[in-house]
C-alpha cells in the first residue's frame, strides 16, 4: 500500500521542543541553511538527537533566496560606536554566501545584488555552485563539531540523512525570466544528478502557482528531473494553499504525481497539508511542513520574521479554523460536552488536557493577549503552544488514517464527511471549509 | 465604465457606516457602544451594551456594503458573545437580501437610509448561542475602555 511520510521544517530553534517531544512521530527533520549557519551548536545537537532516534535529518541550502529580492533577508543593526542603524544582509545569509562561493560570494556578497538567470549561464558556473552546496551540506556540520570541544564530544553522525540540489524559483510565464530560470534550474539538478553522494540527492523544483495550470511544461520539467541521476525530487508550488486548488490545477497536479509515480520515483512536496497525504494514493512519497504553519509557503514573504499566529486544526475537516468558527457550529454538530467533542473533534491529549472534561476550555485555542505598543490582541503563548502540539498530534492521525486505509476507505469516509458538513447552514463557515475536502477527494 | 472599489475604499465605506449605527444603538437604550470590538481574531464593527438592572443585554452589528453571506457568517458568529446579533448594509443592498435566510439564522437586519439614519428591516431573534462568559468578558473590557460611553 502506498505511504506517505512527512518532514518537519524547523522554522527556529524556540520551535525545538515541539520536534523533540514529537520526534518518533515524524520521518525527520529540515533545518534551513542560514538556521544551522546563525545556532550551529543547537542545529548540531538536534541532529544528533534526531540521529540517536533514528530519524532523518536534512539541510535546505536556501539558495532561492538569493536570486529575490535581498531585502527580504535584511536586517537592521545599530552599531554601538556610531549608534547608526545599518540594513544589511543577515550574518547567516552572507555566511551562506561565503561558503557557497562563486557567483554568491562574487555577485550577491560582494555587490549586495541578487542573482539573475545570466549569473549562471555557463557550464563553470553551474558546476560550481553544485559542487559547492553538496560539500556544504555533507561536510558543514562536522566542520563545526571540528571547531567546537563539546560538539566533538557528541560524536554526531555530521552527514545528513539526504541533500538538496541548489535551486531558485522559476516565475510563471508572465515574467520574462520564466524560462530562462526554467532552464537554470534543470541545469542545475543535472549536474547535481551527476555528482557522487554518500546519500541520496534530490533535487528541488520552486515554481509559481501559475505553472500548475501548465500541464506540459510540468511534466516536462519533472521528466527532466527524472531522467537527471537524482534520487528524488522536492516541489514547492509558491504561495499555493492547499485549500484553493481549482479543479484543472488539481488535475495536473494529479498527472505530475501519476507521473513520477510510473516511473516509482520518489517525489515529494516541500510545503504541504492532507491534500499531499491523499497524494500518497497517487505516488506521492510525503511532505513537509512547519509547526503548525507553512502548509503553504510563498516565495516572497509576506511579513519576514512575524511569529505566524497558529489557529486550531480541525482534524474532521484537515484544515485550520479559527476558534469562534468552530464554537458556532457546535449546537448544530450535537456537540454538547468535552466527551462529544472527543468523540467527534478530536480526542488527542492536548485536546483532552485542555478541555480538561468541560467544553468551555476550547475557547483556550484561541486566547488572545494585548501586547504592549499594539493596538490588536494577539495569540498568547500558550495558545500557541497548544494548537503547535495539537497540529503534529492531528497530523499524525491523518498520516495513519491515509496511510491504513484503502482508497475506498478513504473515499467512504470523506464522502460522509463531506455531506454532514454540506448540509450544514449556509452561516457557518465550516459547510464553507468542506468545500476544499470535497475538492480533494478527487484525488481518490 | 464603473470603477472596482479597493478594499481600502471598501473599509472606509463601511466606517461610514459606524456613526449611523452607535446613533441607532444609542436610540435603543445601549450605554456603551463601542466600534471594532476585538473577538477572538474577528473585530465586531460595533458593539453595544445596554445596562438593565442586574443583567445586561448586548448587541453586535457587522457592517457590510455588499457581500452579506460574509455578513451573516459573521454575525452568525458574534451570537456567541451577544444578545443580539444584526447585520447592518445600505439600503438599497438591503432590499434585495433574501430575508429567509436571516430569520433562521436568527440574524438582524439593519439598514441605513441615504440621509444616514438606521431603519430595522428584520428583529434579531435572541441568540441561543450565547456563551455568558464571552458576554462578561466582553463587558467587562467594555467598562473600562468604552469609547461612547454615555
Amino acid at each position: 500500500m502506498p505511504f506517505s511520510e512527512v518532514h518537519v521544517r524547523l522554522g527556529s530553534h524556540a520551535e525545538k521542543e515541539y520536534l523533540l517531544k514529537t520526534a518518533k512521530l515524524f520521518s525527520g527533520v529540515i533545518v534551513g541553511a542560514n538556521l544551522l549557519e546563525m545556532t550551529p551548536g543547537a542545529s548540531v545537537s538536534l541532529a544528533w538527537k534526531f540521529a540517536s532516534l533514528k530519524r532523518q535529518f536534512a539541510i535546505d541550502p536556501m539558495t532561492y533566496v538569493f536570486a529575490i529580492d535581498l531585502d527580504y533577508i535584511a536586517s537592521d543593526t545599530k552599531d554601538r560606536k556610531t549608534k547608526l542603524t545599518v540594513r544589511d544582509m543577515k550574518k547567516s545569509f552572507q555566511s551562506l554566501c561565503q561558503e557557497f562561493g562563486g557567483v554568491l560570494k562574487d555577485e550577491v556578497l560582494k555587490y549586495r545584488r541578487s542573482l539573475a538567470p545570466s549569473d549562471l549561464r555557463s557550464k563553470a558556473q553551474i558546476t560550481q555552485l553544485c559542487d559547492c552546496v553538496l560539500n556544504y551540506q555533507l561536510t558543514r556540520m562536522n566542520s563545526f563539531c571540528e571547531a567546537d570541544p563539546q560538539l566533538r564530544e557528541l560524536e554526531v553522525d555530521t552527514i545528513p540523512s539526504f541533500v538538496f540540489s541548489p535551486y531558485f524559483y522559476i516565475p510563471g510565464d508572465n515574467d520574462e525570466n520564466s524560462d530562462k530560470w526554467e532552464s537554470v534550474n534543470l541545469n542545475l539538478i543535472r549536474q547535481f544528478g551527476q555528482l557522487t553522494s554518500p546519500v541520496p540527492k534530490c533535487a528541488v523544483l520552486c515554481f509559481a502557482r501559475r505553472i500548475l495550470k501548465n500541464r506540459d511544461r510540468l511534466l516536462r520539467m519533472l521528466e527532466a528531473v527524472m531522467d537527471s541521476g537524482c534520487d528524488a525530487a522536492w516541489y514547492w508550488v509558491s504561495d499555493f494553499r492547499e485549500e484553493d486548488v481549482t479543479s484543472s490545477e488539481l488535475k495536473n497536479l494529479i498527472t505530475f504525481v501519476n507521473a513520477a509515480g510510473d516511473r516509482e520515483f520518489e517525489l515529494r512536496n516541500m510545503h504541504g497539508g492532507f491534500l499531499s497525504a491523499l497524494l500518497s494514493k497517487r505516488g506521492l512519497s510525503g511532505f513537509s511542513h512547519s509547526i503548525g504553519y507553512g502548509e503553504s509557503k510563498d516565495v516572497f514573504p509576506v511579513s519576514a520574521g512575524a511569529l505566524p499566529t497558529v489557529n486550531y486544526h480541525y482534524l474532521p475537516l484537515h484544515t485550520k479554523s479559527s476558534v469562534p468558527d468552530i464554537e458556532r457550529a457546535f449546537s448544530t454538530l450535537g456537540i454538547t460536552d468535552a466527551e462529544s467533542f472527543h468523540e467527534h473533534v478530536c480526542d488527542c491529549s492536548i485536546c483532552k488536557g485542555t478541555l480538561k472534561g468541560n467544553l468551555r476550555n476550547f475557547r483556550k485555542f484561541g486566547e488572545l493577549i494585548l501586547k504592549p505598543n499594539n493596538r490588536r490582541e494577539s495569540q498568547t503563548p500558550d495558545s500557541a503552544k497548544r494548537c503547535r502540539f495539537h497540529f503534529l498530534l492531528a497530523r499524525k492521525k491523518e498520516l495513519e488514517f491515509v496511510n491504513s486505509s484503502a482508497v475506498r476507505e478513504l473515499q467512504t469516509s470523506i464522502s460522509q464527511t463531506v455531506t454532514e458538513y454540506q448540509a450544514l447552514p449556509p452561516l457557518l463557515r465550516l459547510r464553507e471549509k468542506s468545500d476544499a475536502l470535497a475538492m480533494w477527494s478527487q484525488v481518490l | 465604465m464603473q470603477k472596482k472599489t479597493s478594499s481600502t475604499q471598501v473599509r472606509r465605506l463601511e466606517r461610514d457606516l459606524v456613526e449611523p449605527v452607535v446613533d441607532y444603538l444609542r436610540g435603543i437604550g445601549c450605554d456603551q457602544i463601542v466600534p471594532e470590538q476585538q473577538f477572538f481574531d474577528r473585530g465586531i464593527d460595533v458593539y453595544g451594551i445596554k445596562s438593565s438592572g442586574r443583567r445586561t443585554v448586548t448587541y453586535a452589528v457587522e457592517l457590510k456594503l455588499t457581500k452579506w453571506t460574509r455578513a451573516l457568517q459573521q454575525a452568525a458568529t458574534y451570537q456567541l458573545c451577544c444578545d443580539f446579533s444584526y447585520i447592518a448594509m445600505p439600503l438599497k443592498r438591503v432590499l434585495s437580501l433574501d430575508l429567509s435566510i436571516f430569520r433562521e439564522a436568527g440574524v438582524g437586519v439593519l439598514f441605513i437610509r441615504p440621509d444616514g439614519t438606521v431603519g430595522e428591516m428584520l428583529e434579531a431573534q435572541r441568540s441561543l448561542e450565547t456563551r455568558r462568559h464571552y458576554v462578561e468578558a466582553m463587558s467587562k473590557a467594555n467598562l473600562e475602555d468604552s469609547l461612547y460611553a454615555v
